[in-house]
């Protein structure tokens, strides 16, 4: 016959067992660790807030907000906006000369009011820390601690009335009653009450993993591909200060990236008109007139060029440093050529630069179904 | 009886050894680099100063790499300040890269000079040494020898007839071409800087020291550098590069900021 105390003991070794199982009903939320492989000769010091690691959850939702139209805060045909909507991934993750609405690849908003500058691609951003837009006024250690990240510029897209013209709280209401998101959030971060915040969170998850690493050149340095006589000439003009000096600012096969992500004046206008310019976020009168150097990487499809979309094609980029580059005061030196009017090409040599400037077309990225619109969204 | 005295002996002739046994406590030295023109501070962008030549000039930023820091003892023996080839980036942007510190214990004593390599040497100049940037931007042309820019130093300067021109004064490894195209050998272009010194360090303190690249002498200490000859870039050039490099040499000196008390 048990006695009481062993009566107790097991009463009280039930209670003790029920409280274990109730906290083993709330795991600690572990998300999977995303891989980003760093491609052969790129950097390996990522930007990647130690507040927001990818993970194949975050990464995954962010692929779906990314390519939802509903990013807008709105579900009217009409009024749907994504980051998609400009960030084409045929195209380079840019809208493209041939964009069916934004004519030439000129942008702009939910208001219709245009953009102050084209769009820049979404390539390889993990690897920019030096300010984000073509004046970098998104960097990391701004001291507006929301002007610092990806994670900023989604809000700015979402709110900018040259872009989506939306409202937070809109925004997160919104996906907050679409079936499957909230599921999707508590997956990516634990919680399935959606936050703005998470909303930037996943989606810049999403472009951290944007990397094209594998043009015909990515395949040159491999030792995978033998360049043509013609683009291996490209690349020697690249490459010289004797030739087209392009690998400056433009990196090469030492900087991979194809940019320094660096803001120079290179000469287009004698006369500047600051607007919104480096000089406008950094005050530095040396750099007025100077913009981002954007990088390289599927060139022929980043269409209009400049940040003005001056020109139209890739040709007339040529043209213009061969030809009628121009001084102004703040002119960066790396310009050295300027007083000449620029590196005087010849029709064989641009040619031969237009050959190697192909070779950083990159179909992999261009095509990479992990980066590809969600055949249906969460609740489809 | 003896034997306890002798022992005693033993004993008190053991102390004194094993003290002097006892390995010196290190010392440290930190570097800072200051780059100036006619013994003042750089001042970048605006057109003041007039080199050798005459040729007015403005500086916007001088990026350099220098390597195998060492100090020099009178019988030529080295201490280096790190196990590796203590290869540092300076950029005249970024304020992080102006100091030096020594990584590993320095033996404490008198030093008569300190001896680096600007640039870097043919062994450690190898491309994709780097992969970030800073250092990665630095990167020099495989077609032109390939590794890292020695040396960027940008600006402008006045011709005669008034106009502006950018130039990129950039050093690294020089070729040497049968024509106008094509390069048929490389030159190394690196050197070695020797600076006198007179440094004593002592055991767990720290000695600062000032290193000056004194930016004037890259354009006259041996050769008067004109930019209306040269023109505004040098890296296919080695004629140009060999000139700036042998007034390379004489560009730096070094100033005891503290000795160690």
């Amino acid at each position: 016959m048990m006695n009481k105390f062993t009566l107790i003991g097991l009463i009280l070794t039930g209670f003790w067992l029920t409280a274990c199982k109730t906290k083993d009903e709330l795991p600690p939320h572990r998300p999977t660790p995303y891989e980003l492989k760093t491609p052969f000769g790129f950097p390996t010091k990522l930007n990647i807030p130690s507040d927001n690691p990818l993970t194949e959850e975050g990464v995954s939702l962010g692929r779906f907000l990314f390519y939802d139209g509903r990013l807008s805060g709105r579900t009217h045909p009409d009024s749907l906006m994504s980051c998609s909507t400009c960030h084409i991934q045929k195209n380079n993750f840019e809208p493209g000369v041939d964009h069916p609405v934004f004519t030439g690849g000129f942008v702009h908003g939910l208001s219709g009011q245009a953009t102050t500058h084209v769009v820049l691609p979404l390539v390889n951003l993990v690897w920019n820390h030096s300010g984000y837009g073509w004046n970098g006024f998104i960097y990391p250690g701004n001291p507006r601690p929301d002007l610092q990240n990806i994670e900023d510029f989604v809000r700015i897209a979402v709110i900018a009335p040259d872009e989506m013209n939306g409202d937070t709280l809109r925004v997160k209401r919104l996906f907050q009653s679409l079936k499957g998101y909230p599921e999707l959030f508590g997956k990516a971060f634990g919680s399935e009450t959606i936050t703005f915040k998470n909303i930037e969170r996943a989606i810049a998850q999403f472009v951290r993993t944007l990397v094209s690493a594998d043009a015909p050149f990515d395949r040159y340095l491999r030792g995978q591909y033998q360049l043509s006589p013609s683009e291996l000439n490209g690349y020697v003009l690249f490459m010289t200060e004797e030739g087209a000096d392009c690998f400056h600012c433009h990196g090469g096969g030492g900087n991979p990236l194809f940019t320094t992500h660096l803001f120079y004046n290179n000469g287009k206008d004698s006369l500047l008109s600051p607007q919104h310019d480096r000089f406008s976020v950094t005050g530095d009168p040396m750099q007025r007139g100077a913009y981002k150097a954007p990088g390289l990487r599927n060139v022929s499809l980043s269409g209009p060029y400049m940040h003005d979309g001056r020109f139209a094609t890739l040709d007339e980029v040529i043209d213009f440093y061969s030809h009628h580059v121009v001084s102004s005061e703040t002119i960066d030196p790396l310009m050295h050529h300027v007083l000449q009017g620029g590196v005087q090409l010849t029709p064989g040599q641009k040619a031969d630069l237009k050959a190697f400037l192909l070779c950083l077309h990159d179909t992999v990225f261009l095509n990479n179904p992990a980066h590809s619109r969600p055949e249906k969204f969460p609740d489809e | 009886m003896n034997k306890t005295i002798l022992c005693f002996f033993c004993f008190l002739f053991l102390l004194p050894s094993c003290r002097k046994n006892q390995p010196e406590k290190p010392a440290s030295i930190q570097l800072t680099i200051r780059h100036s023109v006619e013994g003042n501070l750089l001042v970048v962008d605006t057109m003041r100063y007039v080199n050798a030549a005459g040729n007015p000039f403005l500086i916007t930023e001088i990026q350099w790499f220098l390597s195998h820091l060492a100090l020099q003892k009178s019988d030529g023996s080295l201490e280096p300040l790190a196990d590796d080839e203590g290869i540092h980036y300076v950029d005249t942007d970024l304020s992080d890269t102006w100091t030096i510190r020594s990584s590993r214990p320095i033996n404490p004593g008198v030093y008569t000079g300190l001896k680096f390599v600007f640039g870097l040497n043919q062994t450690d100049n190898t491309s994709g040494r780097f992969v970030n940037p800073p250092e990665s931007f630095m990167f020099w042309p495989e077609q032109l020898g390939g590794g890292y820019h020695y040396m960027k130093l940008n600006g402008k300067w006045r011709r005669p007839d008034g106009l502006i021109a950018p130039f990129n004064f950039h050093l690294g490894i020089g070729q040497v071409y049968d024509s106008i195209t094509t390069a048929v050998r490389f030159v190394q272009n690196y050197f070695e800087v020797e600076l006198p010194c007179n440094l004593q360090l002592k055991p767990e303190k720290q000695t600062s020291v000032e290193l000056e690249m004194k930016v004037e002498q890259w354009f006259s200490a041996q050769h008067l550098y004109d930019f209306n000859f040269w023109g505004g870039h040098i890296m296919q050039n080695q004629a140009a590069m060999q000139q700036a490099c042998e007034n390379g040499k004489y560009a730096f000196a070094i100033h005891i900021l503290n000795a160690s008390e």
